[in-house]
């Protein structure tokens, strides 16, 4: 009897808060490209590191872009994924 | 017997007494996920909800190239802001709604024959976030609909992706796009 009521004590008090993170973007330049991971210069001045997936959508304007348009020195805007886990949509710039 | 509800009796007072005392020291959020309760409450009366003539009805609108394009651009426009582009939900609007917007990938929206989606979308669903569009859609609008959220779990990322460019745009998005357009043309966008 005392687990049944401790259980009920349990399910009725556990309920968690839920707080939602929006899309994180991320503005900055190339610094570097690894296998997994894109290193930013931000336009704060930190640098950041980003992870990559197979299912990060490569953008330059309208146009569908390579990963290996991520030259170091480019401008990109890194739309991150809602859990702000690893990039979602990198958007390159046309130029340095 | 007696005492057996006695125990039953105390039970259910110290579990009122719990919940109310919940319910004064943390409020009510509509930020906190639905119980299990509440989920199978709610997703039953939304199955009374649909008239019974339509709980079996087929989508008269056959699938077609052009139909679903339709239903495409439709849904964009009307109902990306609460569902997505892709059905998932994972907007922040969709995110915030009590109860959350479904990902109606998964078989629990999936499974909802033809003429149940189409009531949903034309009546809404009582004490939720969906709206009723059956006074501004036609019918054949909301067929159409039916095709666009049947086609949901094949659909890819690019071509949700492409269905940005339907989206309503907010002037404070329209100027976040200005600023990035100037950014990654090499302007110095403002922080």
């Amino acid at each position: 009897m005392k687990k049944t009521i401790a259980s009920l004590f349990v399910l009725l008090l556990a309920t968690a808060a839920f707080a939602h993170a929006g899309h994180h973007h991320v503005y900055g330049t190339v610094k570097q490209l690894t296998a997994d991971a894109l290193l930013v210069h931000t336009r704060e001045g930190t640098d950041a590191t980003i992870s990559l997936t197979k299912a990060t959508l490569y953008k330059r304007g309208d146009a569908d872009a390579k990963r290996a348009d991520l030259v170091p020195g480019v401008r990109v805007i890194v739309d991150m994924t809602t859990d702000g886990k690893s990039a979602e949509i990198v958007k390159i710039g046309v130029g340095k | 017997m007696r005492r057996a509800v006695a125990v039953l009796v105390i039970v259910v007072v110290i579990v009122a007494a719990a919940a109310i005392a919940n319910l004064l020291i943390r409020g009510v959020s509509a930020r906190d996920q639905p119980t299990i309760a509440e989920m199978m409450l709610a997703r039953t009366l939304r199955h009374f909800a649909v008239p019974m003539k339509l709980r079996s009805a087929a989508n008269p609108v056959p699938m077609s190239a052009a139909a679903l394009q339709e239903g495409r651009e439709h849904f964009a426009d009307h109902c990306a802001q609460c569902h997505g582009n892709d059905g998932r939900g994972e907007t922040e609007m969709g995110r915030s709604l009590y109860p959350r917007a479904p990902d109606m990938t998964l078989p629990e929206t999936q499974k909802l024959s033809d003429g149940e989606l189409f009531a949903i979308i034309r009546n809404g669903v009582r004490l939720t976030g969906m709206p009723g569009w059956g006074g501004e859609h036609t019918e054949q609008d909301d067929w159409k609909l039916v095709l666009f959220i049947r086609h949901l779990p094949r659909m890819t990322k690019e071509e949700a992706q492409s269905m940005k460019a339907l989206n309503p745009v907010s002037p404070m998005e329209m100027r976040e796009q200005q600023e990035e357009r100037e950014f990654l043309s090499g302007g110095d966008s403002h922080k």
